[in-house]
Formats: C-alpha cells, structure tokens, sequence
C-alpha cells in the first residue's frame, strides 16, 4: 500500500501541490518528510518575496523605483533575472523580461491574493528591452538603465519549483505541481512512472495527450488562462510586437529544471510552431506544440504515448 | 527519460548554474531554520520506548490510532499526537451535493451522513491526519521555525499523555489489532476495497470535497460532495463523470491545467488511496 505525504498551500497566484512517495524500504521518516516539504514551502514564500511584480513591497518593485542606479539584490531576484535576460538574448527579444510595464498597461494588475490593482506609476514605453538592464555579477547588482519593470512571472515559478525539488531530493520519491507547472522524480504511489497528462488547450475537462516519465519537470504555456480585465489579450506577450502571440494555443516543454521548461515553454509559444520547435531543438529539450487548430508538433524525442 | 545524457546547450546549463547558486546562497538560512526544526522536534519526543510505562489496558481510541501513525510513520509520537489533536474535518457548511455521478444500483447521496457513517475510526484518524497536517503547512508561512510551531502546541502535552510503545512490541500489537481490523488483501485485478471514501483538494479560489464509492471493486458513485470555492463549480462539473467512465483518475498530474480542476483530481486521487 501506497504511503503518501500531500501538501498543499496557495503562492505564486497559484496552488502548490507536493506529493512525496514514502512507500519504499529506506523510506524518510514522517517528520523528515515534513521538515523537507516545509522547506520545500519556504522556497516558494521567500522567491515569491523577491520576484512577484505584483506586489509594491517586492524586491523586483523596488528595484523598478531606482533606475539608473546600480541596486545590490538578493541571489534569488540577480539569477532570476540573469537566467531571463539569456532567453531574451536567445529569442532576439521576443521574450523579453522587461515587459512588467506594458503588461500592466494591458490590464494585468490585480494582485491575485487580494483582488487589488497594484499598477506602478512608471511611464509606459515601448522602446523598453532586455538591453536597459545591465547584471554585474561580481558585485550582485541590476542596473536599469531605464525606467522599466521586470516581469518574471516565466521564471520565478520554474525556480522555485527547482529550489523545493534540491530539498526534497533525498526523499527520491516525489513531484511537485505548481498550477499545471509539474516536476517528477523517482516513482509515483504504484511505483510506476508518473503519469502527466498535458491540458487540451480548447477544452479544460480533456487531456490532449499523457505521458510517462519521470526526473523530469514539464511545463506548459497556453493562451486560455488570465485574460486580462481590459482587453482580450491572454497573458503571453510577444515582445517584440507586443500582441499577445496567437500561432499557438499551447506549448509544453520537458526540462530538467522547471526554470528552463516554463522560460523556454513561453518563450517558443511566443516565436509560434517553427521557431519555436527550432528554439526547443536547439536546446535539447523536448516539447509538444499545439496550434489553435489543434495540430501538434512535437520535438523528436517529445516521450508521448 | 534521457534528458540527462544528453550534451547541454548554454540554456539549460546557464539555467542549471542559476538553480545551483541560489540554492548555495540560501541554504545556510533554510538549514538553520530546519535545524531549529529538527531540534525542536527531538526536544518534544518522548522518553525512549524501553523507559516508557506501558498503556496497555488504558488504551483509548486517540491512543490506538496514535501507535497507528507512529507504526506507519516511524517514530514520531509528538507529531502524530499533534495532527489527532486536530478536529477531524467536514466543514461545517452545508453546501449541498454540487455534483454526483452514480451507478444504478445507488441513490442516497448525502455526502456528510455517509462521511460520518463511515468515518469508522480508521477514517477518521487518516482524514483528520489529512487535513490537519495540510492545515499545520499551509498556516505556516515565513520560516520554518514558524513551521514547528503548530506542532508544538498540542502535542506537548499530548505526547507525553501518549506515550507510544515501539510498533514491534507484541503486547502492544495485540491491543491494537481489534481496534482495527487490517483491511483484506485485495483479490488480483482489484485496485481498491468496498466502501465510501472522501478527499479533499485545496485550491486558491477554495476546497472541493469528493466522495467516491467502490462497489465490488469498481467505482460506483463520484461526487463533488462539497465545492467551497469562491465561484461555481459548473465548470468542474463534468470531472465525476470522468472519473466514473475511467475509474479513476488516469494520470498522476496536469500540466497546464486550471486549479479547481487540479482540486478535484486530488481530491480524488486521496480518496482512491484510502481505498487501497
């Protein structure tokens, strides 16, 4: 009989949910699931404290009130935006972090836990990229050299997916779901690989495909989640046309960190089905393409079935 | 999956670089913090088994289910004695069934009678188990430390009331055994015993409640027992019959999938292990 740990708690605009497997011989005791899980916990809380551009308080907002300056930031918020600004380098700026301002002029600004509009003030500017923001990564700091606000919402989940996956690492079973965002490791409740399904993109209640596999986190970007409150945009942007990308009706990628599935997913859906697919390839990682027409494209070592 | 032998490309190696610096930046704090934890939980413990004054003969239920966890959780008295200090859960709402599927041969579908009918103690403990060690996570926030604390309340005095006698000594099991008769092994070909069985799933926008029954092995009744999210549930409405056509939920996790819907799978999906 299967023997398993469920923790759920509510961050990141999204509902986190940790299975741990504990049905093997050298199985971790009971408190040490706990303590790993609620470790696992505070990864998400403290990411979130830095990287949610929803919240006047946060580092990356903070950040936002000082450009032209060099500001010291925690690891957390330099790698989020070190690891975001290479996609964007990697996609010629079609994903770009530096779209926080125009997303909020979209109408992206509640703050999913209380509802409130936590628009900044800054101006809105179109010119904005990934090139205004300078890392120095001995000295740990983020220069804007315009007024601008990051938006890491494609980053900040995956990493802190990946933080909580190091701290349960030893527990060798487990998998960790953040809002359709999954990372696998080890043997799911029958010993078996885990089974994911992925979502049909036009219809919530069907599975569009399911895979099998494990030590693998996969994630998927799709159009039919938070529309904004102003317009019909959906909330990938294709920076560098600014219009919500609409080639695609969802990607999903396959990574081992969850950082680079969920960066990489919604950078592809953004370039559309080719580019995309070459993004993918290029990277060695795998991933499902579906159009709003329902034709897949998958990379070739994508394992469906 | 062959991911990991394969050569990597800048991305994932700068991704890979990333995961591992913030992780060494910020584990001198979480380690600390479990520490703390872990210290704690050692204080709370109770004297070693061999010294212990043996409860037999004064064995309550609580303490009963209590040897229980501890037996299927390795020894960790202060906590389990904390989760059954716990309420077990049914919200006292009374939203009414939101949505059911059922075989012919079934009618009644009043989700809370049965739940209590059926929270025979097994039950009872495992769904306040359930729920009460989510609720002991979820209300922590901030650190782990902060984390110990809903433990530590309760089972202070609890454990020491309660001491647990280790699982392998002979006395003890055979106080146990009538109190809860060990499910029978399952025939091959059948995944989960007869009964009704409920779970739970937790969402941003609220909890759903699900009940399954198992009739002969098969699934026979899927329901939406209780939907206490902030909107309606009409657009989960079709999962039960999922579930009923598939017997089961056939897949682990969703990617990509809306969170009411992931509520319900793990509603489902901890209703079904209660049923193995």
């Amino acid at each position: 009989m299967s023997d398993v740990l469920l923790h759920t708690f509510a961050c990141m605009g999204t509902v986190v949910n940790i299975k741990i497997v504990g049905n093997t011989p050298n199985a971790a005791s009971f408190t040490e699931r706990k303590e790993a899980v609620s470790r696992a916990e505070n990864w998400f809380r403290k990411i979130e404290v830095s990287c949610n551009r929803f919240d006047a308080t946060s580092e990356v907002r903070k950040l936002s009130q000082q450009p032209g300056v060099p500001v010291v930031v925690s690891t957390i918020l330099f790698q989020a935006v070190n690891f975001a600004l290479a996609v964007a380098q990697h996609t010629n700026g079609v994903f770009d972090p530096t779209i926080g301002r125009h997303m909020e002029s979209l109408g992206f600004t509640r703050d999913y836990r209380t509802g409130e509009n936590t628009a900044s003030s800054l101006p809105v500017r179109a010119s904005t990229s990934f090139r205004d923001v300078e890392l120095n990564e001995a000295l740990q700091t983020i220069t804007l050299h315009e007024p601008l606000l990051l938006d890491l919402g494609a980053v900040a989940k995956g990493l802190a997916i990946d933080m909580a996956a190091r701290e349960l690492e030893p527990l060798e079973h487990y998998s960790i779901d953040a809002g359709g965002d999954v990372l696998v490791s080890g043997r799911n409740p029958d010993s078996g690989p885990w089974a994911i399904g992925i979502r049909h993109p036009r219809n919530a209640e069907q599975l569009i495909r399911t895979m099998h596999v494990s030590d693998v986190a996969i994630c998927t970007s799709g159009d039919y989640e938070r529309f904004s409150e102003s317009s019909s945009h959906h909330h990938i942007v294709n920076a560098a046309t600014l219009e919500s990308a609409n080639a695609l009706a969802s990607v999903t990628v396959l990574a081992d960190s969850a950082m680079v599935a969920d960066a990489l997913a919604t950078a592809a859906f953004s370039l559309g089905p080719k580019a995309g697919l070459a993004l993918l390839e290029r990277h060695n990682v795998e991933g499902l393409l579906v159009t709003p027409s329902l034709t897949q494209f998958a990379t070739a070592r994508m394992p469906l079935g | 999956m062959t991911h990991k032998k394969r050569t990597t490309n800048n991305l994932v190696a700068l991704g890979a670089a990333g995961v591992v610096a913030v992780y060494a930046a910020g584990y001198v704090r979480t380690a600390a913090a479990a520490q703390r934890f872990s210290d704690e939980s050692n204080d709370r413990r109770p004297v070693p088994e061999r010294d212990a004054p043996s409860p037999q003969g004064i064995v309550t239920a609580g303490q009963t289910s209590d040897a229980r966890m501890a037996e299927k959780f390795g020894n960790s008295a202060s906590g389990s004695a904390a989760l059954i200090a716990k309420p077990t859960v049914v919200a006292a709402t009374n939203a009414p069934s939101a949505v059911s599927v059922k075989s012919e041969r079934r009618t009644k579908n009043d989700a809370n009678v049965e739940a209590d009918k059926s929270s025979t103690n097994d039950e009872a403990v495992k769904n306040a188990m359930a729920s009460a060690a989510s609720k002991a996570m979820a209300d922590t926030s901030k650190t782990a430390a902060a984390a110990a604390a809903p433990v530590t309340t309760p089972a202070t005095t609890a454990a020491t009331a309660t001491v647990i006698p280790p699982a392998t000594t002979p006395p003890v099991a055979a106080t146990e055994i009538p109190a809860k008769p060990e499910k029978a092994p399952l025939p091959p070909g059948v995944k989960w015993h007869d009964g009704r069985f409920v779970g739970y799933g937790q969402s941003r926008h609220g909890d759903i409640e699900a009940t399954i029954e198992v009739w002969e092995g098969k699934i026979s009744y899927v329901a939406i027992s209780q939907c206490l999210t902030q909107y309606s549930c009409s657009f989960i409405e079709k999962l039960p019959q999922q579930v009923f056509d598939r017997q089961g939920p056939n897949v682990d996790n969703v990617s990509g999938a809306t969170q009411s819907s992931n509520a319900f799978y793990y509603a489902i999906m901890q209703a079904l292990q209660k049923a193995k």
